[in-house]
């Protein structure tokens, strides 16, 4: 059966007002605009039947500028698909002021390093199994309400402190207002304060955040360089914040760990290779079976041991790449793999195409027989599907 | 400027030339890449570009705004729509990036400074040259040309140490207000990589400074990249700190 979905005349209505400011009135003097329009065609398989779909989302960025001492950006997000929903993923100021930075209201703070699994992300969390869109630029893009203050130490050292009193944002402006409209009990806050300093030709991250809302310390290290390769690695503790028994340390400890190398082939080709790894060492180790295979993946279960991230990227030119990406958990053999080209037609516009599929059993963590509504949260993609897209910057 | 404006001088009149400049007392290739790198180093610089991408399908325009102290201290804030905020840091000797939407800071090492600058013919390596030419090369005076009515010598250089970018370069400096005209950049094959040809000079505070640079790279079909130089501030204070991983991310 192939279902389409046309967009509903007054949802893209609705898109229509929140692009009117980006429209060509040219901003403030003191504002800066940009809009960046994505739209998708998908042609799907999913829980065994054929589906068309489209999605179109827009993004529209106000920044401020001209004071050299103070920075603000409000961004908004829509899109319209299934449904249709708005979003503001960021609303910040920063100011600088002698020796010290503050920012307060909603952005992103990149703690660690790491492209999709990243143990020093104690904020955001950067070590589930995600089956998100994998063709996206960025793989971890959430942000959340947040108070921060950053102190300089020198050329290429800094402190680093934050307050969250709602933890991680959720997508969406309703549930997003709904958690800031809840009142928040001191025991709900997370913060914590971290610090990055240089180490010979690598770079030293220390940290430790934590959050009442998720009952946990955390801990970390990370460390980025070069031998060889570029490579890093991270490790951090979650160690529950209410009497934690030690039976359990071995429980606590995640970790992860990335390598990067590219290769420059004659014709101005290249060819960039990237391998990451998230461990959790007291994960399951063994397929699981039945309904406990069924719940890995959701939020609070068992998660497997080890889940890797393999990215490989031919640049055929500066402006046309081929890319294969997969997510993989070897533990139970199964994979969500991406592969297609991108090309750079013009200035700020980006043609994709892209083939994705889920690679494992039926009781696998990815599932060719997905059943979508049975799917755990974030897991419900297409056992198959074809991509055809573009994205223009403007 | 036409390839036909060329006229490079007969060997045997150059060769005259040569003679009569050395013995006026001429300089050295040594002198002469010193008295380059003097009329162009600055101690500070504050600029607002324009970068001009070209490939087969056309043309991609970046602008920016750099601040720069002497050899070893830059900071390039891309402010086109595309790349908006994305920033590049280079300090003794190392290259952080800096991208907005993941609030993230890159230091960037080994194989990824090979990477194109946003699909430019720059590469990260290109910005990480802190040592003097001196330094990094042994000149040889190959001669002296006349291109559009001014006089030009011609040198070599090759690379002091192994790993060099380019391990040959040629150039053609102006003998009258040291500024290069051109320059090829050789692979130690002997294979021409990359050529660049100066298009304006302005007179900047007293000082030539080349403000419009064309990058060829011949290891691409079409391919080459335009550098613009607009609004540029010499040798005056730049803002305190600006050389920092917080002005990376700010």
């Amino acid at each position: 059966m192939v279902a389409l979905r046309p967009l509903p005349a007054a949802l893209a209505a609705l898109l229509a007002v929140l692009l009117l400011p980006a429209s060509p009135v040219p901003a403030g003097a003191d504002t800066a605009a940009s809009v960046e329009i994505t739209g998708y065609g998908m042609l799907a398989r999913a829980g065994g039947e054929a589906l068309l779909a489209a999605l179109l989302k827009a993004r529209l960025s106000l920044r401020s500028e001209g004071n050299p001492n103070v920075r603000g950006e409000l961004m908004l997000d829509g899109w319209i698909g299934d449904g249709a929903a708005l979003d503001i993923p960021r609303a910040y100021i920063k100011v600088r002021l002698p020796g010290l930075r503050l920012t307060l209201g909603k952005t992103r703070l990149s703690w660690g390093q790491g492209f999709v699994f990243n143990a020093g992300d104690v904020i955001f969390g950067s070590l589930d199994p995600i089956a998100s869109d994998l063709s996206a630029e960025e793989l971890r893009d959430e942000t959340a309400w947040l108070a921060a203050l950053y102190v300089p130490l020198g050329s290429f050292s800094f402190l680093e402190g934050v307050l969250l009193p709602y933890g991680p944002a959720s997508v969406g402006l309703a549930a997003d207002l709904a958690a800031v409209l809840a009142p928040v009990a001191a025991e709900q806050l997370a913060g914590g304060v971290r610090g990055v300093f240089k180490l010979g030709s690598a770079q030293l991250e220390a940290g430790y955040y934590a959050s009442g809302r998720e009952g946990e310390h955390r801990p970390y290290l990370a460390l980025q360089g070069h031998l060889l390769v570029d490579y890093q690695l991270a490790a951090a503790l979650h160690v529950p914040l209410a009497e934690p028994p030690r039976r359990e340390a071995s429980q606590w400890l995640v970790l992860s760990a990335g390598l990067f190398h590219l290769a420059l082939l004659p014709g101005g080709r290249s060819i960039a290779a990237r391998l990451e790894a998230a461990v959790h060492p007291a994960g399951l180790w063994q397929e699981a079976a039945g309904t406990a295979a069924l719940a890995v993946g959701t939020p609070g279960a068992p998660r497997y041991g080890l889940y890797l991230y393999p990215e490989l990227v031919f640049g055929l030119s500066d402006t046309l790449a081929l890319q294969l990406r997969a997510l993989i958990s070897p533990v139970d053999g199964s994979a969500l793999a991406l592969a297609g080209p991108s090309w750079g037609v013009y200035q700020g516009l980006t043609l994709f195409a892209y083939v994705s599929a889920m690679l494992g059993d039926a009781d696998d963590l990815y599932r060719w027989d997905a059943d979508p509504s049975a799917a755990p949260p974030g897991m419900a993609l297409p056992s198959l599907a074809l991509i055809l897209g573009a994205e223009y910057i403007y | 400027m036409n390839a036909n404006s060329r006229r490079p001088l007969r060997p045997a009149l150059a060769a005259l030339l040569l003679l009569a400049a050395v013995s006026a007392g001429a300089q050295s290739a040594e002198q002469i890449l010193k008295r380059l790198e003097d009329a162009q180093r600055f101690r500070t610089q504050e600029a607002e570009g324009t970068l001009v991408i070209t490939d087969r399908f056309g043309s991609r325009t970046k602008t920016f705004q750099s601040y720069a102290e002497g050899e070893e201290r830059m900071l390039l804030a891309f402010t086109n729509p595309e790349e908006k905020g994305q920033k590049i840091l280079r300090l003794s000797g190392e290259i952080y990036l800096y991208f907005p939407e993941a609030e993230e800071i890159l230091h960037l090492q080994g194989a990824a400074l090979k990477e194109s600058v946003l699909g430019s013919d720059f590469s990260y390596e290109d910005l990480t040259g802190e040592e003097s030419l001196l330094e990094r090369y042994e000149p040889r005076l190959l001669g002296a040309e006349r291109i559009e009515d001014r006089e030009h010598f011609v040198l070599e250089l090759k690379a002091r140490k192994r790993g060099a970018a380019f391990p040959l370069e040629k150039i053609w400096v102006d003998a009258e207000r040291y500024v290069p005209l051109k320059a090829e950049y050789y692979a130690l094959s002997g294979k021409l990589l990359k050529e660049m040809e100066v298009l304006e000079v302005k007179s900047v505070s007293g000082r030539f400074v080349l403000s419009r640079v064309i990058i060829r790279d011949r290891m691409k079909k079409d391919s080459s990249t335009e550098l613009r130089l607009g609004r540029l501030r010499l040798d005056e204070a730049l803002p305190r700190g600006i050389f920092s991983l917080e002005r990376l991310s700010w």
